[in-house]
């Protein structure tokens, strides 16, 4: 969990912040939903965790529908008068 | 000479009516040198020590013995020292000012309250059974034994459980008001 708190902010520049219990309730949930699976503990007694086949399509739909959604936004304001990219 | 003082008690107010407020309180008395110990008998036990800029908050969560030490790790992470707990369901934590806030969604800060209420319910529905047993008990020993002691006992123990009820029926309006405030985005 500290690599995803690390991971996160790496990847939005500081933007993206999650709080803990933010971060423990998704967590909970997304396991219960069978999205990911405990791989087991490390030396260090840090729990990890493996993405299942269930996983991956629920990302891959989410992404690709914002990235639809994302579409549709600039699409409207390029047609918005005088708004130039 | 009188002996200073090294530690001092405070009455929670209602952590479900006034969490903002308390959490400022603790974060108040931390920098006149009184330092949020634990949590005991309803109220805020502090210790004499190095006055210190703190923030504080809680979470309520449910934890069985697997899952304490991976939750106490992800808010260590993310900058939260885990004070005490109570009941290993209410747990208390503090940080420097500017660490980002324990919950940073609406929808698990609303699961924070959805679960306080889970278990009101559950309460709600064993305080009332048992008043409403104790009252039946009344009933039975006014009918067929008159012993005076036995129907005080059961008179208070009803009186409790009804007390209990009722309180926690408050709590139970407080939090829905607070989910209500979150899902509106009202400032809480």
């Amino acid at each position: 969990m500290v690599m995803v708190l690390c991971s996160m902010l790496k990847l939005t520049k500081g933007e993206f912040v999650i709080g803990p219990a933010t971060l423990y309730t998704i967590l909970k949930k997304i396991q219960e939903a069978d999205y990911i699976i405990l791989n087991g503990e490390d030396q260090d007694r840090r729990k990890t965790y493996y993405i299942t086949e269930k996983g991956k399509e629920v990302i891959v739909r989410e992404v690709e529908r914002r990235i639809k959604m994302a579409d549709h936004g600039k699409q409207a304001l390029y047609n918005v008068r005088g708004f130039k990219e | 000479m009188k002996k200073e003082k090294k530690t001092k008690y405070i009455p929670s107010m209602g952590l479900a009516f006034n969490e903002e407020n308390e959490m400022r309180r603790l974060g108040e008395m931390a920098k006149e040198g009184w330092i949020f110990d634990s949590y005991k008998m309803l109220g805020y036990v502090f210790k004499r020590g190095e006055p210190k800029k703190l923030i504080y908050c809680f979470d309520s969560y449910r934890l069985c013995k697997e899952e304490s030490e991976q939750y106490f790790k992800i808010f260590e992470t993310g900058g939260w020292k885990h004070i005490c707990s109570v009941d290993n369901y209410y747990h208390f934590f503090c940080a420097v000012p500017g660490t980002p806030a324990i919950y940073t969604d609406k929808s698990s800060l609303i699961e924070k309250y959805s679960r306080l209420n889970n278990m009101l319910i559950k309460a709600v529905v064993c305080c009332g059974l048992s008043g409403i047993g104790f009252l039946g008990l009344n009933l039975l020993l006014t009918k067929f034994w008159h012993n005076g002691t036995a129907l005080k006992i059961s008179s208070i123990l009803a009186a409790f459980s009804f007390s209990a009820m009722f309180a926690m029926i408050i709590t139970f309006c407080a939090t829905m008001l607070r989910i209500r405030k979150i899902k509106s985005g009202k400032k809480l």
